[in-house]
């Protein structure tokens, strides 16, 4: 999950509380993350292209909590230089759903090869889980707002 | 005594030449006797010269088409066959391409199994410590979804 499908799922903030559920946004912690990073990634100077609002919930994973559960117990870090390599890598089809302007403002500064991913949960379980397979992988935006919906009713 | 006996040499060797020659033109004059001679004899040779051509003409007995044709009508379909039979490469090489396109597509369908099932449990998350931004305060992440269910998106990279 890069800053494209952040802004993305950022979005569809507006449904998400409006079903009664809240969006946060995990960074990785452990100095991973740089403070220019984050202050570009919630930049008010960005306004037309903002990715994460100022107002809604960023957190930093101090012990990548968060990522190793994604990578079933351990921190699953890609190659990618193998995805590049990958004909069949869902990489390229999610960098041509890129806007250009992301990708003129794209950097490749700070840790990226630990992949992300999404969770809905509420008080009792994990509803809904996506993995980040491939780099840009994102979960489909209908399923998240599904996933709100049952996580609301139980 | 040397030379008398070559002389002697030389003339039957003349002698025995001679008569070769002799018998070699005799002979030809007598088949052009031949064909000049009475007809008895010149029917005798049609005859026998029909035959010849007569066995020139069935060198191939009749009776040998119907071994021969057949032969060839079965190595023709036997080609065929074979022809038939060797699609064996094509049909190997589209056999190949259905299975990598079958194995992708089951890859990328599973793979969205995998990555959709939520495998998580939810003692997994609730321990984890979380540092607010900006303010660094830190707190137990299951105090995210104590109060109502919480969307975490879970970022690689915010550059």
């Amino acid at each position: 999950m890069c800053r494209s499908e952040a802004a993305e799922l950022h979005a569809q903030k507006a449904s998400i509380e409006a079903k009664g559920a809240r969006l946060v946004c995990l960074l990785k912690g452990n100095g991973l993350v740089g403070d220019d990073e984050i202050s570009l990634f919630r930049s008010d100077e960005y306004d037309e292209y903002r990715y994460w609002g100022k107002d809604t919930d960023l957190f930093l994973d101090d012990d990548l909590a968060f990522f190793k559960t994604l990578g079933g117990g351990v921190v699953r870090k890609k190659s990618f230089l193998l995805a590049l390599l990958n004909p069949f890598s869902t990489m390229y089809k999610a960098y041509r759903n890129i806007d250009a302007k992301t990708k003129a403002d794209a950097t490749l500064t700070g840790e990226g090869l630990i992949m992300g991913g999404l969770f809905v949960v509420n008080k009792h379980r994990v509803v809904f889980q996506h993995k980040e397979k491939d780099f840009g992988t994102v979960a489909p935006i209908e399923m998240v707002l599904d996933a709100v919906d049952e996580a609301v009713k139980k | 005594m040397c030379a008398s006996l070559g002389a002697r040499a030389n003339r039957r060797a003349d002698r025995e030449g001679g008569t070769q020659g002799r018998q070699d033109q005799g002979g030809h004059g007598k088949g052009a006797k031949d064909s000049e001679e009475g007809p008895a004899e010149g029917l005798f040779e049609t005859s026998e010269n029909e035959s010849a051509l007569a066995q020139r003409r069935f060198a191939w007995p009749r009776g040998s088409l119907f071994i021969v044709f057949p032969t060839i009508h079965r190595a023709s379909m036997l080609r065929h066959l074979r022809r038939l039979g060797t699609p064996k490469t094509l049909g190997t090489s589209a056999a190949v391409l259905v299975g990598l396109a079958s194995l992708v597509g089951s890859r990328e369908m599973a793979s969205v199994a995998t990555r959709l099932a939520p495998t998580a449990r939810l003692s997994d998350l609730a321990g984890a410590k979380l540092t607010k931004l900006p303010g660094k305060e830190s707190f137990k992440a299951s105090t995210l979804w104590h109060d109502k269910p919480a969307v975490v998106l879970v970022l690689r990279r915010p550059g």
